[in-house]
């Protein structure tokens, strides 16, 4: 901001001093001119009156014996008085008797006493009778100008301008002295605010100098400037800060998926200038999923943040670690010369999770699955890159995981159809495509029916049949296992309902629990509240829970399973010896039986080991108290075998294949069991085999 | 208040309004002289004597006798005796002859007598006061060891305007 000259605190101020100081002095001359004007008049009268009662006196004699000359004589003494102008005598007729009168003086004395009588204002006039012994003889008139008082005037006035003229000096430097002192200061301060603005800072500070207030002024703007420079500062934090947020992941620091498509549109275009390959690695964790549902949240953070910096660790600084959300990463690596790099670099960072995690004295162990894509062989743009990789990634999960894997276009066409199985998996539930089949299961030894295993099955309009093993994982990931779990959980009671009316003897149904369904808080009560509505017994009702439930804590578990095993539901352990199994956890939940995972029982007559595992997990089993199911199998020779180790029953292709219309398939068995007693009343309890 | 003043004292102003008449000027003349001399005794009256053969003396007693000087009634006595001129405050001798001048000064030696003439020789012979006529003029003749000898004062404003003559030793006899 520009300051005038003259509308500046300094000019007003000197102006202040100047008018303040002119106004004393001019007020002061005037009164002193008043005063010395007055008392000058009166102390005029007074000397006149004093020189008429003397020269009078002095003339008395002259006028008593009419010597005119005499009195002209002694009139004349007054020319050593400057102030009398004229001096006129008069005799008592009141002629004119003497009379005086100064050099250049232009009044002259009236020839009769009565025309003085007429005062000229500018000449003072006295007239004194004239006494010889009391006696009147004759009257003197003097006369004075006011040229004195002009004089004395003219000598006030001139000395008056010199003081005005000494005041008007010392006013301007005082002024100037007081400026210093108070509006150089102030000027400062507006020159700071100046800086402020110029300089687009608030870093600048002004040293508080002169009077009290100023310095408060100085001080508070300080102050301000501090505050605001504070608030600034706090502001530009927030603004990084809300930067790095908007680029970065909060939990691990890593660059978010839109610093990474950034990044990637970058390195593509230089790859493609350069002829180079670009490799991206699509990472998710195994199992991750599984720790955060169990361990919580706060546990998978942990053990992200962990992840994160191993995969840092393993990467160069020219490629870019991301984290796309969950537990899902991407390395892009660039300037590839061969595609067989990628595949180093993703073995390595696997090499680099296979140790355990230590988090909160949890030992975790995870794996990873890998898909990578290549620029430019398998895509030239980064969304596609990013799409492939995301497939491949799939496909290293199906194909048993902790593995990485290249896109092939055929990959490609996998993803499609599992996105387009999720999106109408959505709806087949309400559209019934959606089928339950039952598998029986016999017991070994009675070979009677003990119950039948529900299984989903898809009846897709176009697709036909999907098996479980295709659209049970995409309903796990989706979700929508909930769902489909209730709903088959709800017709298989319903079927198990009749099946009580038909058969003398009780006939269970065993339905799949996943994970997912199970640690659900309203599971219980939605169990209840299904075996309320078909009607079903509670002890009719078997749940099958996979290895995966003891990860969710095993108190939680157990004490769930306690309360639906209250009411006589019962539990099995199902495809045991596939998981992630932890035999420790075991005897800690209420299991009522244990399934055998078909894996074990399809070279069980050629291989020695897998019968003498078998052989364990059936002594591990009955050791403490639980029955044992054995899946898969398909011949007797397989049956025998099982018999020899102790299993308890038996579920498979031998025995019967899950059916649509496992009322016919008790009915059956119904019939040859009623014949066979028929034929041997011995026999009355045994189990007959349908065929 | 002059003007009454003017009225009251018409014989005074008669000396500066009347035409010129030399007697009555010197009457005037001798008043305002009863104001300017002081007299060692107290009196309560100014007796003037006249001595002399002119007019003046007729003029004197019309003029002034019964006057208030000062509070002090004015007597003339025209041609007073032995006895009566030792009574006189003032004594005017107004005669041409210088023999007859000396016996009526002889007459107030010893005595507290302002003595007035009208003749130039007067104030040598032995006189106080000479009023001699010079041209238009009345001069006025003071000597004044004559009269410090006679323990009269006499006012320095009248010793101003007047001719001061020292007596001569022949004339003093």
């Amino acid at each position: 901001m520009q300051i005038s000259r003259r509308n500046s605190l300094a000019f007003r101020m000197n102006l202040a001093v100047l008018l303040a100081s002119s106004m004393a002095l001019g007020t002061l001359t005037l009164a002193i001119l008043v005063f010395d004007g007055a008392s000058t008049r009166t102390k005029l009268q007074d000397r006149l009156s004093t020189l008429a009662d003397v020269v009078g006196q002095n003339s008395t004699a002259a006028l008593s014996f009419d010597d005119a000359p005499a009195a002209g004589e002694v009139l004349e003494a007054l020319r050593a008085e400057p102030s009398v102008v004229s001096a006129c005598l008069y005799g008592l007729s009141g002629r004119l008797f003497a009379g005086y009168r100064r050099e250049r003086v232009v009044q002259t004395c009236p020839a009769a006493l009565a025309n003085t009588l007429r005062a000229d204002p500018n000449y003072p006039t006295v007239r004194r009778p004239v006494t010889q012994r009391g006696e009147l003889v004759g009257t003197l008139v003097l006369s004075s100008d006011l040229q004195d008082l002009g004089r004395r005037r003219r000598q006030l006035l001139q000395a008056s301008g010199l003081l005005a003229f000494i005041a008007l000096i010392v006013g301007g430097i005082s002024g100037a002295l007081l400026q210093r002192k108070i509006s150089q200061p102030v000027f400062e301060l507006a020159k700071a605010m100046d800086d402020v603005s110029l300089q687009r800072s608030f870093a600048v500070r002004v040293s508080p100098s002169g009077t009290d207030e100023i310095i408060q002024l100085g001080k508070g703007f300080n102050t301000m400037l501090a505050e605001l420079e504070r608030h600034e500062r706090a502001q530009k934090e927030a603004e990084a800060k809300l930067q790095f947020q908007a680029l970065n992941d909060v939990l691990t620091g890593l660059p978010n998926r839109r610093l990474l498509s950034d990044r990637l549109l970058q390195l593509l275009a230089t790859a493609r200038r350069e002829s180079r390959i670009v490799a991206l690695l699509y990472i998710d964790l195994d199992g991750f999923k599984l720790v955060n549902d169990s361990l919580g949240h706060s546990v998978g953070d942990l053990l992200l943040v962990q992840v994160a910096a191993r995969l840092q660790s393993r990467v160069r600084l020219s490629d870019t670690l991301a984290r796309l959300g969950g537990d899902e990463f991407t390395v892009v690596l660039s300037g590839l010369h061969k595609k067989e790099e990628a595949a180093l670099v993703a073995q390595d960072l696997l090499d680099a999770l296979s140790a355990p995690f230590l988090i909160e004295g949890h030992q975790l162990t995870i794996g990873a699955s890998i898909g990578i894509s290549l620029f430019p062989e398998n895509a030239t743009d980064a969304a596609a890159l990013t799409q492939q990789a995301d497939s491949a990634m799939y496909a290293s999960k199906r194909d048993g995981r902790n593995r990485a894997t290249y896109f092939t276009p055929e990959l490609g066409m996998l993803v499609r159809e599992r996105l387009n199985l999720e999106n109408q998996l959505r709806g087949a539930i309400g559209r019934g495509e959606i089928q339950v089949h039952y598998q029986p299961e016999f017991d070994v030894l009675t070979k009677r029916l003990v119950r039948f295993e529900a299984l989903a099955r898809w009846i897709h309009p176009t697709l036909g049949i999907i098996s479980p093993d295709k659209f049970i994982p995409i309903a796990e990931e989706s979700g929508l296992i909930v769902m489909l779990g209730a709903y088959i959980m709800e017709v298989a009671c319903t079927e198990a309902v009749r099946w009580q009316a038909m058969s003398p003897l009780p006939v269970q149904v065993a339905v799949n629990v996943s994970t997912l369904q199970f640690k659900r808080n309203d599971f219980i009560e939605e169990v209840l509240d299904i075996l309320k509505r078909t009607g079903l017994r509670p002890d009719l009702l078997q749940l099958e829970l996979t290895e995966t439930i003891m990860m969710t804590g095993v108190h939680r578990a157990s004490d769930s399973m306690a309360r639906l095993r209250a009411i006589g539901v019962s539990f099995a352990i199902d495809d045991f010896g596939t998981g992630y199994s932890c035999l420790s956890y075991l005897p800690s939940l209420p299991f009522d039986a244990l399934k055998i995972d078909r894996a074990f029982v399809r070279d069980l007559e050629q291989k020695p080991e897998n019968r003498a595992m078998v052989n364990s997990l059936v002594a591990l089993a009955h050791n403490i108290g639980i029955r044992v199911i054995v899946e898969g199998v398909e011949t007797q020779g397989q049956l025998e075998l099982i018999k020899k180790c102790g299993g308890n029953e038996i579920q498979g292709y031998l025995t019967g294949r899950p059916t649509a219309n496992p009322e016919a398939q008790l009915t059956e068995f119904l019939e040859s069991t009623r014949k066979a007693v028929e034929n041997d009343a011995t026999l009355r309890d045994a189990v007959v085999f349908p065929r | 208040m002059l003007a009454v003043l003017v009225t009251l004292t018409p014989i005074a102003g008669a000396a500066q309004e009347q035409p010129r008449d030399e007697r009555a000027v010197k009457a005037a003349f001798v008043f305002n002289l009863t104001k300017y001399v002081e007299w060692p005794q107290k009196n309560e009256e100014i007796v003037i004597g006249f001595v002399g053969v002119s007019q003046t003396g007729e003029i004197l007693r019309k003029m002034l006798n019964g006057k208030t000087s000062d509070s002090r009634v004015i007597r003339v006595l025209l041609s007073p005796s032995e006895p009566d001129i030792a009574r006189c405050s003032i004594l005017y001798i107004a005669d041409p002859s210088p023999k007859n001048v000396r016996a009526a000064l002889e007459q107030a030696r010893g005595k507290s007598i302002l003595t007035v003439g009208d003749t130039e020789t007067f104030v040598r012979q032995g006189g106080m006061i000479g009023l001699v006529t010079v041209g238009e003029q009345i001069q006025i003749q003071i000597g004044l060891e004559n009269a410090q000898a006679a323990r009269l004062k006499i006012s320095s404003r009248l010793l101003n305007i007047a001719t001061l003559i020292r007596p001569t030793s022949d004339m003093a006899n």
